[in-house]
């Protein structure tokens, strides 16, 4: 298998001494770190930045010929967008502050330490991602047109909220940084996920797994794999969905419930690339990409201390949000016939037409279980449709079910869904006769004055509505 | 003239990244080495070799160290009686030692009984350095 570099372009090291740029060299590589390019004579290192594209420059300033601090002058004039870490000699901090105000990104005092060689180059290496999605995402804000539209086909939408989130995805997708997407459940995180992966342009796989009830063990055992014999039953050594994962994408869903011991491991995974198989004292180092998904409020967790602070700061580098289907009811058309041709499909009937008023009624439902939720529906109307237009029936059925789910009886209202339905003017209070009248006003304006569903809304018969308007309910203010 | 596959050198350094590049170039030019952190490990180093009946032909040996600088290593493997040559290697130079360690080291004939490099060198001509003191030794 043919290792994947990193980063995507290469780091170039420079210092006069060739030995030591091959210390260096072994140390990055041991930290995943392997696409490098060494030179040791300073006098060639502005060619090499002219004839191709870097992702740092890691430069001794002690060189005989062409100082470093002069390439440093010229390379960060020239190549801005190119983080530059220095080395200077023990003692030197005037000479190190000198080349921070030159542009350097950071430095490195010898002695060199391992670590804060490989943290640094790291370093580097997030913050020119970071910068290059930056500008990306601001050249895109304002061009409306997508590069690669086939990699959205497979989420059916002409909303422009939508869209809006599909140039951030395509301006986002060749970060190594994860991924994070909210939203209800059913609304399609899997789907963004794995356009995510089609985007990327990764050679790996895309691997995905629920992590919701997976406790502590399983977890680990689950994402890192095991050595033989690690714990009672590993009779063979298993591969991690991590390993499997390498070199493409790994989609962890509902994340909200992990706990935080496993928390801690997603996190130093994230934060070092690296993670322990059960069994195992060696790291192992990844490159796969890491998207989590979760339905719950990671901000208002966190508050509450039940999703750690660092944890909650790493994933939300990148935050996609997808609305909730009743955000986005101009979908509601092309939903259902997408929906009505697969199961039309699967169920080996012919695709039954649709009535009108079938948009307007759905379009008057909250659907909690969102588009999930709508595909069951429309499912269940195909399997026991009988005639040549698809009837109502099993959708009326299907939402009165989960009305009396939202608000039960009248008494039993409590003040918190009061106040999100009206909001009661402080002034004056309406009449009940007046109130009444707004609230059918509403109802019909909702349901574009077809009177069995704003019957519907309000819990009444058509009978009922019927009379109310006709005898006048609806008197002006 | 002793194949150079049968000397062994131990290198002294503080810098993790220095030890690892001069035991590439050593091995390179075919010596067989050691790399220890600082004098202290040095000194086991040796009584661990003298012990299995190997012999230390070279130290190489940086000056600027914490714990014990390259000089007071030198006068405590005198103080052993041990023959072994070592090369001084520093990243100031000549004169500036002098300032900085004071004038007991300054005096030229100390110097002279121990051969000096200033970092950084190439690796030619601390190999050359090696050659010339190994060879010097087996020429008496």
């Amino acid at each position: 298998m043919e290792e994947s570099l990193y980063p995507g372009k290469p780091i170039l090291m420079v210092d006069d001494e060739i030995h030591l740029l091959y210390s260096y060299d072994l140390s990055l590589g041991d930290a995943g770190i392997n696409n490098t390019i060494t030179c040791n004579d300073s006098t060639k290192v502005m060619g090499m930045l002219a004839d191709r594209e870097f992702e740092a420059l890691l430069l001794d300033l002690n060189m005989p010929n062409m100082t470093g601090e002069e390439i440093l002058e010229k390379a960060a004039q020239e190549y801005p967008h190119m983080p530059i870490i220095i080395i200077t000699g023990n003692n030197e901090l005037e000479l190190a502050i000198r080349c921070m105000k030159k542009g350097a990104y950071d430095y490195i005092a010898k002695p060199v330490e391992e670590s804060r060689l490989v943290t640094s180059v790291k370093k580097a290496i997030e913050y020119r991602e970071l910068r290059a999605e930056n500008d990306l995402l601001r050249r895109r804000i304002f061009n409306e047109k997508l590069e690669n539209p086939e990699a959205f086909s497979e989420i059916i939408t002409n909303n422009d909220k939508m869209k809006h989130i599909f140039n951030y995805m395509e301006a986002i997708s060749r970060t190594t940084e994860p991924i994070l997407i909210t939203g209800e459940t059913g609304v399609g995180k899997d789907l963004v996920a794995r356009a995510l992966h089609n985007l990327s342009g990764r050679k790996g796989n895309f691997v995905t797994t629920n992590v919701a009830g997976l406790d502590d063990q399983m977890f680990a055992d689950t994402l890192f794999g095991h050595k033989k014999g690690s714990f009672t039953n590993a009779f063979t050594e298993r591969k991690g969905l991590i390993e499997k994962a390498s070199g493409g994408t790994l989609f962890l869903d509902e994340i909200g419930d992990l706990s935080l011991t496993s928390q801690v491991k997603l996190l130093r995974l994230l934060q070092e690339q690296e993670y322990y198989p059960l069994g195992s004292d060696d790291p192992q180092y990844t490159d796969a990409v890491i998207i989590v998904a979760t339905n719950v409020d990671f901000y208002q967790m966190q508050k509450e201390g039940k999703f750690r602070k660092d944890l909650y700061y790493r994933l939300n580098v990148h935050q996609i949000n997808i609305p909730s289907l009743r955000e986005r009811l101009d979908d509601l058309p092309v939903l259902i016939d997408f929906f009505l041709g697969k199961a039309s499909e699967t169920l080996n009937k012919k695709k039954p037409s649709v009535p009108p008023e079938l948009v307007t009624l759905l379009s008057t439902y909250s659907f909690p279980g969102n588009i999930r939720e709508m595909q069951a529906m429309v499912y269940d109307a195909v399997s026991t449709h009988k005639s040549r237009i698809l009837s109502l029936d099993s959708f009326k059925r299907a939402m009165n079910k989960n009305k009396e789910f939202i608000i039960s009886d009248e008494t039993s209202i409590n003040e918190d869904i009061g106040e999100a339905i009206i909001k009661f003017s402080n002034h004056h209070l309406p009449t009940l006769k007046q109130a009444q009248s707004l609230l059918i006003r509403e109802a019909l304006k909702r349901s574009k004055n077809n009177q069995t569903i704003a019957a519907q809304i309000l819990g009444v018969t058509r009978q009922a509505l019927s009379q109310r308007i006709k005898t006048g309910i609806l008197e002006k203010f | 003239m002793a194949m150079k596959k049968d000397k062994h050198i131990l290198i002294i350094d503080d810098e993790y990244f220095i030890r690892i590049a001069y035991q590439m170039i050593l091995t390179d030019a075919g010596y067989n080495s050691t790399i220890v952190e600082d004098g202290e490990e040095a000194f086991e180093k040796i009584l661990e070799f003298e012990s299995k009946n190997i012999d230390i032909d070279l130290i190489l040996t940086d000056i600027n160290m914490p714990k014990i600088n390259g000089f007071e290593f030198i006068k405590k493997l005198k103080e052993f009686n041990s023959k072994i040559p070592v090369i001084l290697m520093s990243s100031y130079r000549y004169d500036e030692i002098e300032v900085l360690l004071g004038s007991k080291f300054s005096s030229k004939n100390n110097i002279n009984n121990y051969a000096f490099i200033e970092k950084p060198s190439t690796s030619e001509s601390l190999i050359c350095c090696i050659d010339k003191q190994l060879n010097h030794l087996s020429l008496n």
